[in-house]
């Protein structure tokens, strides 16, 4: 039975399993003073310029950041789950509304916005939509469920028929995330990809291909969520000024339209 | 003495008790915020949720199947052999179990991709592999065969060699050896280890996504269609959904698997 282990074989057990839980309790316990962003992946490369920016222009402010990043779906099921954030930066607008409609934030505001194309390698031999209708190309989609895919269904109904019908032939895969579609191109197994212009813009070795210009663009919605930390406010309006979008700009996003999200 | 054993015994049941409650409460949580959130039924209804299920139930079959004709030999062959080299290759086993799956999807790509070391060779004879039903399969087997032939090994390994030898002395062939010594000492380790494998292949996600794609019908098995509904308006209600109907699926199918090897095995 247990008792007939050796004793320090019991007590070395013991003493792991204690340690181990110890360790999972410390880790959980982060920096609780930083003001926590939640942001869409897509933010991932410019944000940590977007708030260095911030804390030189505002050297009085005694905050510090901390930033996450991951689908704003996951995100926003995360924050309705009861996980802690001061601002979410959500790239799909239903996301956002969901948060405020449920009371768990407020001033949704729109703060960038990205542009659909069709991405391909720099040194192919696509110029346009139409030649890869015609040359037949491995095309990788978002799934018409996320936010990509459903533009990426827009912007196909506003090409010419066969055209558009040449291309949805040549789809090999609807993924789940931006991230996904992307990464279709980096491992060379898709020709082309329909992604945001800011992702393009940070990816070495692709071009955009353009769409027509009446493809709406997906708008970037923050939240400011309940019982945010000193400087939160200050940070979201300092994403509004023309610095912030000058950043927002060079990393392939587009300027904010308007400031407060209309519905 | 029997204080200090019925102790232990307490002790024992504590410990079953806490692993067991750790384990079933995440899946009552799911279950019931299914039935309270979810729509069950309408997946049900949903001709998505059907394809989507055939596709995962057709390819962790064939994986499975796969898994036990090649992953026997192999399993056999390292428990017999002495060699430093099989000592190696046991190891090595593991090896696909500690990879995250993305990055296993990202592996096959190198390999079996289409700008992979082999993939160009196969696209040369008019075969391309990923974004197909097939590249689902070998997906599944990358991250599955590891638990057919460890629980395999274990069994052969296990087993008193010396009972073959005396088989053959009696003058029977090996495959009759095998047929009639080894695999009924074998076989619990081969049924468990069949269905660690098939359930890990039905669960199967991030090295699918990355080497198969996911295209409703060809390669969006019930994993990949949970991981959609996940990202989409549905959110949370349709992916809790749709994971219900998969363990549902799931649990009925081990429970016959569970039967089928311990009471019409052919050695029992």
């Amino acid at each position: 039975m247990l008792l007939d282990l050796p004793r320090g074989v019991l007590r070395a057990v013991c003493g792991l399993a204690l340690g181990a839980v110890l360790l999972a309790t410390a880790a959980g316990c982060g920096d609780d003073d930083a003001i926590e962003i939640a942001a869409a992946s897509s933010m991932r490369h410019v944000l940590p310029r977007l708030v260095e920016e911030f804390l030189r222009a505002n050297p009085d402010l005694d905050v510090r950041f901390r930033l996450r990043f991951n689908g704003s779906q996951v995100l926003a099921t995360q924050l309705t789950e009861g996980a802690d954030a001061d601002l979410f930066i959500s790239a799909n607008a239903v996301q956002a509304e969901r948060l405020v409609d449920e009371g768990l934030g407020s001033l949704p505001t729109v703060v960038t916005a990205n542009r659909l194309v069709v991405a391909v390698a720099e040194d192919s031999t696509w110029y346009g939509v139409t030649d890869l209708a015609a040359g037949e190309a491995r095309i990788a989609v978002g799934a018409p469920s996320v936010p990509v895919g459903r533009l990426t269904v827009i912007a196909l109904s506003q090409l010419d028929p066969p055209v558009a019908r040449a291309l949805l032939a040549g789809v090999v895969t609807q993924d789940p995330s931006v991230r996904v579609v992307l990464s279709r191109l980096e491992l060379g197994e898709a020709d082309a990809a329909f992604v945001y212009h800011s992702d393009v813009a940070l990816t070495r070795g692709l071009r955009a291909l353009a769409l027509p210009p009446t493809v709406p663009p997906n708008e970037y919605v923050a939240v400011l969520m309940d019982g945010a930390k000193p400087g939160t406010e200050e940070f979201l309006a300092f994403l509004l000024t023309p610095e912030a979008q000058a950043l927002f700009r060079a990393a392939g996003f587009l300027t904010a339209v308007a400031g407060v999200h209309a519905r | 003495m029997s204080i200090r054993a019925s102790l232990g015994g307490a002790a024992l049941a504590v410990a079953a008790a806490v692993l067991l409650l750790f384990l079933a409460l995440p899946l009552a949580g799911i279950a019931w915020r299914a039935l309270t959130d979810g729509d069950v039924a309408t997946e049900l209804s949903s001709g998505a949720t059907w394809e989507a299920l055939r596709l995962s139930v057709v390819t962790s079959t064939l994986t499975l199947a796969l898994a036990v004709v090649l992953g026997t030999p192999l399993a056999y062959l390292l428990a017999r052999s002495r060699s430093a080299g099989a000592r190696v290759v046991t190891s090595l086993l593991d090896l696909p179990l500690v990879l995250p799956p993305t990055v296993a999807g990202i592996a096959l790509l190198t390999a079996f991709g289409r700008a992979g070391y082999l993939g160009e060779a196969l696209d040369g004879i008019g075969l391309t592999v990923s974004f197909t039903t097939a590249a689902v399969v070998l997906a599944q087997l990358f991250v599955s065969a590891p638990f057919f032939v460890r629980a395999a090994y274990a069994g052969f390994a296990s087993m008193d060699p010396h009972l073959e030898g005396v088989a053959y002395t009696l003058g029977l062939s090996r495959w009759r050896t095998f047929r009639s010594v080894t695999l009924p000492l074998v076989w619990p380790a081969l049924a468990g280890g069949a269905v660690l494998c098939w359930a890990r292949a039905l669960g199967e996600l991030g090295a699918t996504l990355l080497f198969a794609g996911s295209l409703p019908g060809e390669t969006q098995t019930m994993p990949l269609a949970i991981l959609a509904a996940f990202e989409s308006e549905a959110g949370l209600a349709g992916a809790v959904s749709l994971s219900v109907v998969l363990l549902g699926f799931a649990f009925l199918l081990l429970v016959a698997l569970h039967r089928l090897t311990a009471t019409a095995g052919p050695y029992r």
